[in-house]
């Protein structure tokens, strides 16, 4: 095997080679449409990626990596040479050689090697290899995966011929059958796959909800078999596998070794909408491809224990299958797989159709390319706990220099060459502490350009045309903040393509661009990252909003007298959902509060404007880090306390009459025309005594999520940036304290949670 | 069994061969009001002075808040309300005895300090069977040292936040 390091740096040179290549995939597919002219210059970009992954996948014997993107390179050349026009097809196979690639990245990632992948790779060379033979005019154009119907204008293909599956080496006969499927055929499958699958998703609703147990399950698994055999029987390979392994996971249930759990079946009927779309896709003239399958198929290979996880009839290597039905000797495959394991250049001189020589000025060549790649790179990958480790110690002298400058032992003396040197220290360990920080920030585009593909296949499954703009991808975050940023705008993205963004004719009739827009943007603002989704769809309907919340008791009365802004936040609360109907995409009421919890959990806020047929704003704002949190420092009796300036409105001295005292002693202060509850700190801690006159100490005023309280203390001491940490982990989670921070004198100093003090203070 | 080498200094005894050995039967003795307590050396890792504690809410009544020791956030347990006695303003003896509990730093504070002793086991009397709940439940043993008696604590048990009287609307803090 090869060292480790070399096969890591392989792996995370490929993930950004593969990252890269799709925000160009998409580029081209869009410049395509608008121009029907092919830009050469991505489509060369694309090229070249592929090209340098072959390279260093060939280099580590990585076969079946070198395989799928020889092929893929080859359609590349054909069409950067004019031999072929692009189409949908073609964008799809090099899109699913892609997601390919990134499987193996990760087998090879846990097991150091991308075997065990044979037979679907060589499914997928051979699905590439009749694309570029597609449109030659032979045999295989008739082969070809029927796909190409999605595409308006292109010539269609012969119905009677159509769906055709990608046929594969393993079944050389599969393809003669298929031709016997008529439409009729393909109708009725249709028709009994939703029932199938309705029924399988009552099934497991009864499951869920704990009757009938056995039945349930039993029913769930029945039906599902019966789908799977369907789809196997019609050739959509992407429904079989995704039916057999749920098949699977339901066998297991019934023997008990996968407990009927709600996580689980939620799981399962996750699957269920997905094998559903799969359906759409064949009734449209499609593969039935679904999104994301090797993701699902993995999420349910991790329901499946281990030990029992059964081997795939498709895993086989293709060889032993071949064997087996006896179409090929075992010498045969033997002599084979040797020919297949030597590097491409040896088999080419044994072919006779190189020379050695050549071969060796083409290695040279590709190296040197590596090479030259090497001198441009200007980074070098760290580990992110040796980050958060020198993180950690410029925290610790931050403060540790504070307490020697700010000695109290000082206190009385003027040492003037003292203070010169601790001045210069103080400005070192300042710019110290920004550049470890700014190690940590990584900019927003590589998390854009991840939505660039999710907009891709959302509109292309809903039907729709969303053209996604951004902006501001230069924008640094904290490495953490993108990573659990990620999902809320996963969901927030689907949610303005499935439900914002009308279909295109609706909006023809509204009078707007057929092509609907998404717009992403992120930009710094003060302290805080500011990242924007903007669609021009038909925005958020207040009063279906209301009448949903009113029917799942969230708010009380009729809301009228409501703000918008309180109303479209409504959308964030668990299993709010006003779809009317469940598609695959969303629906289900599940998403959109994870936008709300992720974003708490980051200290950040969201908010949503709309206007009924003009769009939808959802803003996040979030601090720039999790280490750093810029604070007020107030006091409160003996106290001091760090309050998150993000959630600081401002703060002002009270007048006495413009306090109320109600009977349970609860104040309440008018500022301008809003009356607020004042609540003390040191009554909702309850924590030493705080009981002084409201005008002797000021009141801030925070807020959260639309609402406002002002919190009495007794003086403010200041603004300050400080590194967060944890409390000991005995205390457990306190309700309205998010951490703590050492204070310049070496005191430790709570750090207020505003959303936590606000629920706090209604007890 | 090693005889009782006095009242030597910590960094004596740990200059001795096998540190595991050298901290058998040692214990570091404080005062909490009017006893003498004890607890396993091994556990010990400083004693600090008092300073400043920042309170917590929400915590059991002996958990007084935390500190920072040396840019660590530790909790600390005040031992007179751990043992239900009444509050005293602490002083320039008032120490915070540093152990580790679970892997996790944990500062008490004592009235005072006083020595490192050994007491062999045979010298120390199991927990009495009387009144078993409560504070006894974190009593290791009965040390006997000449004519004194100190009480052994288990540090493991200091924690559990089970005193006589739980601090009334407090959450119970309770160790994983």
């Amino acid at each position: 095997m090869h060292d480790p390091e070399l096969v890591e740096g392989f792996i995370a040179d490929s993930r950004e080679m593969i990252d890269e290549v799709e925000p160009y995939l998409i580029e081209l597919q869009k410049s395509f449409e608008a121009e029907g002219d092919v830009d050469e210059e991505i489509l060369n970009t694309i090229f070249r990626l592929f090209h340098s992954l072959k390279g260093a996948a060939g280099f580590l014997h990585l076969d079946n990596v070198t395989r799928v993107t020889h092929e893929a390179e080859t359609l590349l050349n054909h069409l950067r040479e004019g031999k072929l026009t692009l189409n949908d097809t073609q964008m799809d196979m090099i899109f699913e050689a892609s997601d390919f690639i990134r499987k193996l990245l990760s087998s090879i990632e846990e097991k150091g090697s991308d075997e065990g992948f044979e037979s679907e790779a060589e499914e997928i060379v051979e699905s590439l290899r009749k694309t570029i033979a597609g449109p030659a005019g032979n045999i295989s154009a008739d082969e070809q995966p029927a796909a190409s119907n999605d595409q308006p204008g292109a010539p269609p293909d012969d119905p009677s011929v159509s769906p055709v599956p990608e046929t594969t080496d393993e079944e050389p006969v599969a393809s003669d059958e298929q031709l016997l499927i008529t439409p009729e055929m393909k109708k009725q499958f249709i028709e009994e796959s939703d029932e199938l699958l309705e029924e399988v998703e009552q099934n497991l609703l009864a499951l869920e909800g704990g009757e009938g147990q056995g039945e349930g399950l039993a029913g769930a698994f029945r039906n599902i078999h019966s789908f799977k055999g369907n789809c196997g029987f019609f050739g959509y390979s992407e429904l079989e596998r995704l039916s057999h392994k749920s098949e699977t996971v339901l066998e297991h249930m019934k023997n008990g070794a996968v407990e009927a759990c709600g996580e689980n079946i939620s799981v399962l009927l996750r699957i269920v909408d997905m094998l559903r779309g799969g359906i759409a896709d064949v009734s449209e003239g499609g593969q039935g491809r679904i999104q994301g399958c090797d993701l699902l198929l993995e999420l349910l290979d991790d329901m499946i224990p281990a030990a029992e996880e059964e081997q795939p009839a498709e895993g086989k290597p293709i060889g032993e299958i071949l064997v087996e039905r006896g179409d090929a000797t075992p010498e045969a495959v033997e002599s084979a797989l040797e020919i297949q394991s030597k590097p491409l250049g040896e088999i080419l001189v044994d072919m006779g159709k190189t020379t050695p020589k050549a071969v060796e000025k083409a290695l040279s060549q590709q190296e040197k390319q590596g090479k030259t790649k090497k001198v441009v790179r200007r980074d070098i990958r760290v580990d992110l706990d040796k980050l958060n480790e020198l993180n950690d110690l410029v925290g610790e002298l931050v403060t540790a220099q504070a307490m020697v400058v700010r000695n109290p032992d000082l206190k009385g003396h003027e040492f003037e060459n003292f203070e010169k040197a601790a001045h210069h220290l103080e400005q070192i360990s300042a710019s110290l502490q920004d550049v470890a920080m700014s190690l940590r920030m990584i900019p927003v585009s590589g998390l854009f350009r991840k939505m660039m593909r999710l907009v891709h296949d959302l509109s292309r499954k809903a039907g729709k045309r969303v053209d996604l703009r951004m902006k501001g991808e230069e924008t640094e975050v904290d490495k953490t903040v993108i990573e659990v940023i990620s999902d809320p705008l996963v969901h927030i993205i689907r949610n303005s393509v499935d439900h914002g963004i009308e279909p295109p004719d609706e909006r023809e009739r509204a009078g707007k661009n057929p092509t609907g827009m998404v717009e992403l943007e992120a930009k710094h603002e003060g302290g805080e990252v500011w990242i924007t989704v903007r669609d021009d769809g038909k925005g958020l309907d207040r009063e279906r909003i209301l009448a949903k919340a009113i029917q799942k008791g969230l708010i009380e009365g009729d809301g009228k007298d409501m703000a918008d802004k309180e109303i479209f936040g409504l959308i964030f609360e668990p299993g709010f959902s006003t779809a009317e109907k469940v598609t695959d995409i969303s629906g289900r009421g599940v998403g959109m509060d994870v936008v709300r919890k992720n974003i708490d959990q980051l200290k950040g806020r969201v908010d949503v404007q709309s206007t009924a047929g003009e769009g939808t704003t959802i803003s996040i704002r979030i601090p720039l880090t999790l280490a750093i949190i810029e604070g007020m420092l107030v006091r409160s009796g003996e106290s001091r306390y760090l309050i998150p300036l993000l959630a600081i409105k401002e703060s002002f001295r009270p007048k006495l009459d413009h306090v109320t005292v109600m009977p349970g002693g609860q104040e309440m202060v008018r500022v301008r025309e809003e009356l607020i509850p004042v609540a003390r700190l040191s009554h909702v801690y309850r924590l030493g005594n705080g009981n002084g006159r409201l005008d002797e100490g000021l009141l801030i005023i925070l807020e959260n999520q639309g609402k406002s309280m002002c919190l009495f203390v007794d003086e403010i001491l200041g603004q300050m940036e400080t590194v967060i940490k944890g409390l000991p982990g005995f205390m457990g989670n306190i309700q309205g304290v998010s951490g703590c921070t050492i204070l310049g004198d070496g005191e430790v100093s709570l750090i207020l949670d505003v959303g936590g003090l606000m629920e706090r203070a209604k007890q | 069994m090693e005889e009782n080498k006095g009242k030597g200094a910590l960094e004596d005894d740990f200059l001795d061969e096998d540190e595991e050995d050298t901290q058998k039967d040692k214990f570091l003795t404080f005062r909490v009001g009017h006893e003498d307590y004890g607890i396993e050396i091994r556990h010990v890792t400083e004693i600090i002075g008092i300073q400043k504690i920042t309170a917590v809410p929400d915590m059991p009544e002996f958990v007084k808040g935390v500190i920072n020791l040396r840019g660590k956030v530790i909790p600390v347990l005040d031992m007179r309300r751990r043992f239900s006695l009444e509050d005293r303003d602490y002083d320039e003896r008032t120490c915070i005895v540093v152990v580790n509990v679970a892997e996790a730093a944990v500062g008490l504070v004592v009235d005072t300090v006083n020595e490192v002793v050994d007491i062999p086991e045979e010298r120390i009397e199991p927990a009495p069977e009387i009144n078993k709940g409560g504070n006894n439940l974190m009593i290791q043993g009965l040390g006997k040292v000449g004519e004194e008696v100190k009480i052994l604590l288990d540090v493991n048990k200091l924690l559990n936040g089970q005193t006589p009287e739980p601090p009334a609307g407090a959450e119970q803090a309770a160790v994983a």
